[in-house]
């Protein structure tokens, strides 16, 4: 972890001017959380896992049935993968079809900012239409549970507030923080 | 329609994110044609949040506490321990390997990373070419995808309804027959560059130590494949069986997971069902328009005008979902595809579960072509070849796995018979 600390402090040093100022807050606030969504999505799997077992645990040696167990492992699914979707932005590890970049390197810094606002965009719809249906969702219930639909629905637009934080950040930032290490 | 998905291709060749640019021509699609755009929050929560896919994130916790609990190693010896002294037996002992590794990540670039780092160097050693050896690594690790338990089932069964323990009955044939394929293929060329019998003697000795080793980590695979066989469990099930499973052996017995490990292992492991599943509930979402624009009706017509053979049919149906299989991700291709394809197929009279497995050796097969196959980028990095160098030495095991394919397109008893 130390590692990752002092490589985020060493990518500060290319950022001059009161601009670059509100970037480089805006990234340690990403940073810190990035570093928070990475405990939710682990604690959300662990949740998944352990539920599941739980429902298997009592249909074969109880011979019950869980009502909840299904939909709550379900849910925590949905979270999972959009918040897990903003934190594959932050280390640019969402999949993608690389071979542009890898054949003509000094095109990456173009592809970067491409890519960027291809994100930025479908985040601004996401967050633009998720709002609209949180508002028709929130008086449904989840059949088993009775959880107001509007707790699940409400991953859409956290996630493209997320997106949207992570993007803008990626979009100015152009040197990717692995290279600096190797500089 | 073809503006958009156009536009599609080029923005993923310019190297944006394929989830987001799926979703996004989806999206833009909604807006311009006024359709009520509730429709697309709607799908993408609706395309995750599905009982059937919760098997996904259990499937890929099972590959990595296997791997860094060190199961997956005690497997691959005992592999290792099978092969006696013959042409190529690395070679054969990395398929045989991949093979196993498949029956418990589901995953061919996880398998990939695994074995390629740990198969190729002792090749290398053993005076293997570095792209023979980089090209077996890379040619047999879409297994995974193939046999069971394999996310792509879980994805097909989810779309067209198909039973999973069906398409795993019909997977593991499929799988077999082409890992036996690839095996031939390598000890023949093994045999020809004139690499020795480069392995120890069979050994029984060897034999029994390692199996002694590997039982604990054999029952992962046997609950994962074995209980779904037997009816025991749903895939979902079972895969929870073996995460505790997995988790405890690893833990208690081999003792080679530290508590410590656990978290990030697990952040790996949401990291990588994000990544997939991201795909998979944009894709679902393009898939929906595609499908309320009538395009599977208006492809079933335009593809019955162009013949009614269907030989010929199911040969056009190949050849399209290996070209979009060299530069699409696998769970886009299913989600995409299959409600695409699966009308002309049930009017040629062919049974999903048969479809299912063509569709996915096809992604298999796709996942080592190049340009773009991820398991041929995974064996080029690991085996520290250039992928120019790497794509000829997977021209001909690339062509037998299409004459496989095409077996069992055409000889649909080979993989069905255990179906009923």
């Amino acid at each position: 972890m130390s590692f990752v600390i002092t490589l985020h402090f060493y990518s500060h040093k290319t950022l001059k001017g009161a601009g670059d100022r509100i970037l480089r807050i805006l990234d340690q606030i990403n940073f810190w959380i990035n570093k928070v969504c990475t405990y939710i999505i682990g604690f959300l799997l662990t949740v998944i896992t352990v539920v599941l077992f739980i429902q298997v645990v009592a249909r074969y040696v109880f011979s019950t049935g869980t009502f909840w167990s299904d939909e709550l492992a379900r849910y925590s699914m949905v979270w999972l993968v959009l918040v897990g979707a903003a934190v594959a932005v932050r280390e640019k590890s969402l999949m993608n079809v690389d071979v542009l970049e890898s054949l003509f390197p000094k095109s990456r810094v173009i592809l970067n900012i491409f890519q960027s606002i291809i994100i930025l965009v479908y985040s601004a719809f996401i967050l633009y239409i998720g709002f609209g249906t949180l508002e028709l969702v929130s008086a449904q219930r989840s059949p088993n549970m009775g959880l107001s639909m509007s707790f699940v629905y409400a991953a859409l637009p956290v996630a493209a507030v997320l997106l949207i934080l992570h993007a803008i950040v990626n979009l100015f930032y152009r040197k990717d923080r692995r290279e600096e290490v190797k500089e | 329609m073809i503006l958009y998905l156009v536009l599609a291709l080029l923005f993923m060749a310019m190297g944006a994110s394929i989830a987001i640019t799926i979703g996004l021509v989806s999206i833009l699609y909604i807006f311009f044609n006024d359709i009520p755009i509730n429709i697309i929050t709607q799908k993408l929560i609706t395309g995750v949040d599905v009982s059937a896919l919760l098997a996904i994130p259990l499937f890929i916790l099972a590959g990595d506490i296997m791997g860094k609990g060190g199961l997956a190693q005690r497997i691959i010896r005992l592999a290792s321990s099978l092969i006696g002294r013959v042409s190529g037996g690395l070679g054969i002992i990395t398929v045989i390997a991949c093979m196993f590794f498949a029956a418990i990540s589901g995953s061919g670039v996880a398998t990939a990373a695994a074995l390629g780092s740990l198969m190729i160097p002792s090749m290398v050693n053993k005076g293997y070419d570095k792209g023979f050896a980089s090209s077996i690594v890379a040619t047999a690790s879409p297994l995974g995808v193939i046999i069971p338990p394999s996310i792509s089932f879980i994805i097909y069964a989810n779309l067209t309804g198909a039973s999973v323990s069906d398409l795993y009955k019909a997977g593991l044939p499929a799988g077999l027959f082409v890992g036996i394929a690839l095996i031939l293929l390598f000890y023949f060329l093994a045999k020809k560059q004139g690499i020795k019998a480069d392995h120890d003697p069979f050994n029984s000795k060897e034999f029994f130590t390692a199996l002694k080793e590997s039982i604990w980590a054999l029952g992962t695979p046997f609950i994962l494949v074995g209980g779904v066989f037997g009816g025991i469990f749903t895939p979902t099930e079972s895969a929870a069986v073996a995460v505790i499973y997995a988790l405890f052996v690893s833990i208690f017995i081999y003792k080679d997971l530290k508590w410590k490990d656990l978290f990030p292992l697990l952040v790996g492991s949401a990291k990588m069902t994000a990544n997939i599943m991201f795909i998979i509930t944009n894709a679902s979402l393009l898939a929906w328009v595609l499908t309320s624009e009538g395009i599977p009706q208006a492809l079933v017509t335009s593809l019955i005008g162009i013949t009614e053979n269907p030989i010929a049919l199911l040969l056009i149906i190949n050849l399209i979902i290996l070209i979009v299989g060299t530069f699409m991700e696998t769970s886009a291709i299913l989600v995409i595809l299959v409600p695409l394809f699966l009308p002309v197929v049930t009017s040629l009279g062919m049974d999903p579960v048969h479809f299912g497995i063509i569709v996915t050796i096809n992604t298999a097969i796709g996942l080592v072509t190049p340009p773009f196959g991820v398991c041929l980028f995974t064996a080029a990095s690991v085996g520290k070849v250039a992928i120019h160098k790497l794509s000829k030495h997977v021209v001909l095991p690339i062509i037998v796995m299409i004459i496989v394919l095409l077996f069992i397109t055409f000889v649909p008893d080979s993989v069905m018979f255990m179906v009923e």
